[in-house]
């Protein structure tokens, strides 16, 4: 599990600089347009290795920003560019990542990492629900800076395909940010995905319907979460009274505006009783649903301190999961069961089964290390997990109970 | 954006207010109840007067069905009125399309002598029962007035293929059109396969035609239904099943069955020859009181309720059939079960409210005039021609408003029907005022007498207690004939409610 | 023929348009004759006789399928009664959209 900072030695920068790290050859090769927007020399940074520490003179006296020394090489420079040296994890700044840094700071934050399956933008950390299980419990401040952030990230970003989430808190909260950045996002990343996560409350707003269908864009899906078919036990889940009638107009809105939506449940036992009546409240009331997300739950954030209310051994709710994940595969809704690990799932739920906990955030514990599904098939464990939050049912799988798993071979 | 819901209801201390539903007492104590949503529940009679009393537990999961499947609702709470609008436009969203299944009588010549024929029959030879090309064009016209972005057009008879050129000139003509229009076109010829050549199998591959035949059963029943000179229907049809296939595929061809009295007394014989045929659907339907069929009636005649209990030997054969691992469906059963089950509607003509009849489905007879029906055209046997709509150089326009649309609308909406209005059946059922013209000589026919309605209420009654109380078997092959998938495919049910 | 079977019913309860109702829906297997009376109907009930060598159904069972009728109407007309306009609501809702 690679980390998305570490702390490097910061020399020669005055102001918060959003760069691009890249070597040497691959700028000679591909110039300019290696990013997927207009940039300059200036936005670059060049990474140097052991190999090619001998041309530092030369790197430094070419128009880009300045240097990121791989290794702890530390060496007294006569410069003004930016030299950032001695990392102390040097694995987590690679090449094609965007990283932030700042003169106040000694911590380098990669913000775009090339190659990880869950590159995202952060739009807030404001956010109108204040979930019990939530994993970024939202912060009333002025962030908006975070929008002006994104709009410049996205020029840097590498232009290839890939799914790009979008999330927060609730991004909608900066409705002409958010909107900027899916505009911005359809003219200069053409071949992403992306994915917004968001509740869906600020779409019971008919005004959205008409923006949305204007940018048009043709690879966009809002994952919204929707605990219960019911009032009472969604808004418990959101802690927010009016959430749940707000979120369904919302996915109405949407729908009319003919947006893909993907509905999203973390797995708690809150929602896991009425998980089977809550997959055919989906399909009856919104069979146009692209997909729907099962979650297993993140100790992480708020989930911490409602640990009675929500926690249920994986185990026990296998019997309602597998309920609701056939009867909405049966009538053509797809369905994917996320954050789970692979021992605890029952067999006859391995083809909805995704290893999916995203790259920097996974882990695996004692009993996996003779599992042979923990290379290529398990999802694993959240790096915030925990002993109360394991399930008892962890153990290694043998080769022969893999066959209906989907092997993600990277 | 959000309609309000205020309607001065007392609701004294209780937190829910009723939302409109319908129900039906199964047994003493299982009484099915229908949300105007079509969602539906089993409760018991201590249930049903909790909900209507207000006294249902708001902590228990009895109430949360209820509330989420749109049996009542929390004024102060949450308005459903988004959700119950948009399973309602859904369920019927056939209304938008204006007619979408054309059917063109192009013959009446026929080398059959049925019994149960509900069509008159004219010699082979001569063409003065057949559609004049002045009026084949004329049809075209007419089918691409109706909006509809999804068109069937069915060439039906007598034998159609005795009128052969005037089918070609037909399709041609509207794939001509269809340039410009681009609808999504599809043609089915409903045909014994006698008269099947060459030429018409090599056209049917350039555009992609169906075939729709029927096969009664094994030989000997088949011919006994259909006699033709050389007592030999079945063995030609299956030859022209053969041929099609050879050139176009397995799915080219399909079969529907019609049932006598005879047929009745075999209902494993019939699926089995369809299993043995490699077919994957069949249609049991009943012999309907129209054209021959109704003369015939002593002899061919058998009752709704020996028809049903048919119908019920055949579905248990057939699910046993199919959880051994042959795919049939049956196909009025599955139309019912995308009603029953989903919050689409199967689009069946002669299952709609509003009715199918004119505002589904036209027909276009080979003497140029325009039925509502299939059915209404076979009245003219029994000397009905009141149903006649105008004539095929009338527009569309014109068609439609054609008194006798008036009168058909005025009793082909269920809900506002004596009998239907109370019915918990009626979110999958439909209004024919057609039928009950012909059976009880009035459209809006008396509800308690209603063949259409013994036979629909039956089925589907029978096919709730299987979903609910049947076995696990039972309820994977109805979910396979669902999600046409095979049975293997869907290991687990899921939840069944 | 089988022979009537009289039912008294309290008017208040079972409203006209209830009994008419329940009859209509057991049409088939009663024809039920219905007078006013003193804040009541008179219900004359005669089953058909489905075929000859059938026994005549018991008074009881007559009793009972007819009152089981009534009272299902008489909930009924109380959810009619209580959800009025709705239906008309939620089919406006429904179509309006679509400038039906």
């Amino acid at each position: 599990m690679l980390r998305l900072d570490t702390q490097f030695n910061v020399q020669n920068i005055s102001s918060v600089r959003l760069l691009k790290v890249l070597t040497f050859d691959e700028l000679m090769k591909k110039g300019l347009s290696v990013c997927a927007g207009q940039i300059g020399y200036e936005d670059i940074i060049l990474w140097i290795d052991n190999n090619n520490l001998k041309d530092l003179e030369k790197f430094l006296n070419l128009p880009v920003a300045g240097v990121v020394l791989s290794s702890g090489y530390a060496r007294s420079l006569k410069n003004d560019k930016i030299i950032l040296s001695c990392p102390k994890d040097d694995k987590v700044v690679q090449p094609g990542d965007v990283i932030s840094v700042g003169p106040n700071s000694n911590v380098v934050r990669v913000l775009y990492r090339r190659g990880s399956d869950s590159n995202l933008l952060f739009i807030t950390d404001r956010c109108n629900s204040y979930c019990l299980m939530c994993s970024q419990p939202p912060k009333n401040i002025n962030d908006y800076w975070h929008i002006e952030e994104n709009l410049f990230l996205i020029d840097l970003l590498d232009p290839a395909h890939e799914q790009l989430g979008i999330s927060g808190g609730e991004p909608t909260l900066y409705r002409n940010g958010l909107l900027k950045i899916l505009k911005k996002s359809k003219l200069v990343l053409p071949q992403k995905e992306l994915h917004v996560l968001s509740n869906g409350r600020s779409f019971k707003d008919p005004s959205w319907v008409d923006e949305l269908v204007e940018i048009d864009h043709p690879a966009l899906t809002w994952g919204i979460p929707l605990y219960a078919d019911n009032a009472v036990d969604h808004d418990h889940v959101v802690q927010a009274v009016g959430a749940f009638s707000e979120t369904m107009q919302g996915i109405y809105n949407l729908a009319r505006a003919k947006q893909k939506i993907e509905i999203r449940v973390v797995l708690s036992k809150l929602t896991v009783a009425r998980l089977p009546e809550l997959a055919y409240f989906i399909f009856r009331n919104m069979p146009f649903v692209e997909h729907v997300a099962l979650m297993g739950i993140e100790n992480t954030g708020l989930a911490k301190k409602n640990y009675e209310a929500l926690w249920i051994d994986p185990l026990d709710y296998q019997e309602t999961l597998k309920q609701a994940c056939h009867y909405l595969e049966i009538r053509g809704i797809n369905v994917s069961i996320y954050n789970l690990p692979l021992c605890v799932v029952d067999t006859t739920l391995f083809p909805f089964y995704r290893r999916s906990i995203s790259d920097w955030k996974n882990v695996f514990v004692d009993e996996c290390q003779s599992c042979s599904a923990a290379e290529n098939h398990c999802a694993g464990f959240f790096k915030s997990h925990s002993e109360r939050w394991q399930s008892r049912g962890i153990r290694p799988l043998a080769p022969a109970e893999l066959d209906n798993c989907f092997e993600d071979v990277l | 954006m959000g309609y309000s819901m205020s309607l001065g209801i007392i609701t004294k201390e209780a937190g829910y207010s009723l939302l409109p539903f319908r129900f039906l007492r199964f047994e003493r104590n299982e009484i099915l109840v229908t949300a105007e949503t079509g969602e539906y529940l089993f409760v018991d009679d201590g249930q049903l007067d909790d909900l209507v009393n207000k006294k249902v537990d708001p902590k228990g999961s009895l109430y949360r069905d209820l509330l989420a499947r749109h049996f009542i609702y929390e004024p102060s709470v949450h308005n459903p009125i988004n959700e119950m609008a948009a399973q309602y436009r859904s369920r019927k969203s056939f209304i938008f399309g204006g007619p979408a299944l054309h059917i063109l009588v192009v013959t009446l010549r026929c080398n059959h002598t049925c019994q149960y024929c509900q069509v008159s029959r004219a010699p082979l030879g001569g063409s003065a029962h057949d559609m004049s090309a002045e009026d084949a064009r004329h049809a075209v016209d007419r089918i691409f007035e109706s909006p509809s972005p999804v068109l069937t057009v069915e060439f039906q008879g007598g034998e159609p293929l005795l009128a052969f050129d005037r089918i070609r000139q037909i399709v041609e003509d509207v794939l001509l059109k269809n340039e410009v229009e681009k609808r999504n076109i599809q043609f089915v010829i409903s045909t014994t396969l006698h008269h099947l050549d060459d030429k018409i199998l090599d056209f049917a591959k350039l555009h992609k035609i169906q075939f729709s035949t029927s096969v009664d059963g094994p030989a000997w029943l088949h011919n006994s239904n259909r006699p033709v000179p050389g007592k030999n229907s079945y063995e030609r049809t299956l030859e022209g099943i053969r041929a099609i296939r050879a050139e176009m595929g397995l799915e080219a061809v399909s079969a529907l069955t019609t049932l006598t009295a005879l047929s009745l007394k075999h209902p494993e014989s019939i699926v089995d020859e369809y299993i043995d045929l490699n077919f994957n659907s069949i249609s049991l339907r009943p012999l309907s009181p129209y054209g021959f069929a109704k003369k015939s009636s002593q002899r061919l005649g058998y009752s709704t309720n020996e028809y049903i209990d048919f119908y019920k030997k055949a579905l248990e054969y057939l699910i046993t059939v199919n959880s051994q691992g042959s795919f049939l469906s049956e196909s009025y059963t599955s139309l019912l079960l995308t009603n029953i089950l989903t919050p689409f509607s199967s689009g069946y003509v002669d299952l709609r409210s509003p009715l199918g009849a004119a505002l589904g489905t036209l027909v276009y007879n080979y003497d140029g005039d325009v039925y509502p029906s299939d059915e209404a055209r076979m009245m003219l046997e029994m000397g009905e021609n009141g149903l006649r709509l105008g004539n095929v150089k009338n527009s569309l326009s014109e068609l439609l408003s054609s008194p006798v649309v008036e009168v058909l609308l005025s009793a082909g909406i269920n809900e506002s029907l004596p009998g239907c209005s109370d019915c918990a059946f009626l979110p999958y059922c439909g209004a024919d005022p057609i039928e009950h013209f012909s059976r009880q000589g009035d459209p809006v026919g008396h509800r308690s007498f209603s063949d259409f309605c013994n036979r629909n209420a039956s089925i589907m009654k029978h096919l709730f207690k299987l979903l609910h109380f049947g076995d696990d078997t039972s309820n994977r092959v109805l979910l396979s004939w669902l999600s046409r998938r095979s049975v293997a495919d869907i290991s687990v049910t899921g939840y069944r409610g | 023929m089988s022979k009537p079977f009289t039912l008294i019913v309290d008017s208040e309860i079972y409203p006209l348009r209830v009994v008419q109702r329940a009859a209509y829906a057991l049409a088939s297997e009663f024809t039920i004759l219905i007078k006013s009376g003193d804040h009541n109907f008179e219900l004359e009930i005669v089953p058909f006789k489905i075929s000859s060598d059938k026994e005549d159904i018991s008074p009881d069972a007559v009793k009972n399928k007819v009152i089981t009728e009534l009272n299902d109407f008489v909930v009924r007309d109380r959810v009619q009664q209580e959800t009025s306009g709705i239906r008309e609501l939620l089919a406006k809702a429904a179509l309006r959209e679509c400038g039906v």
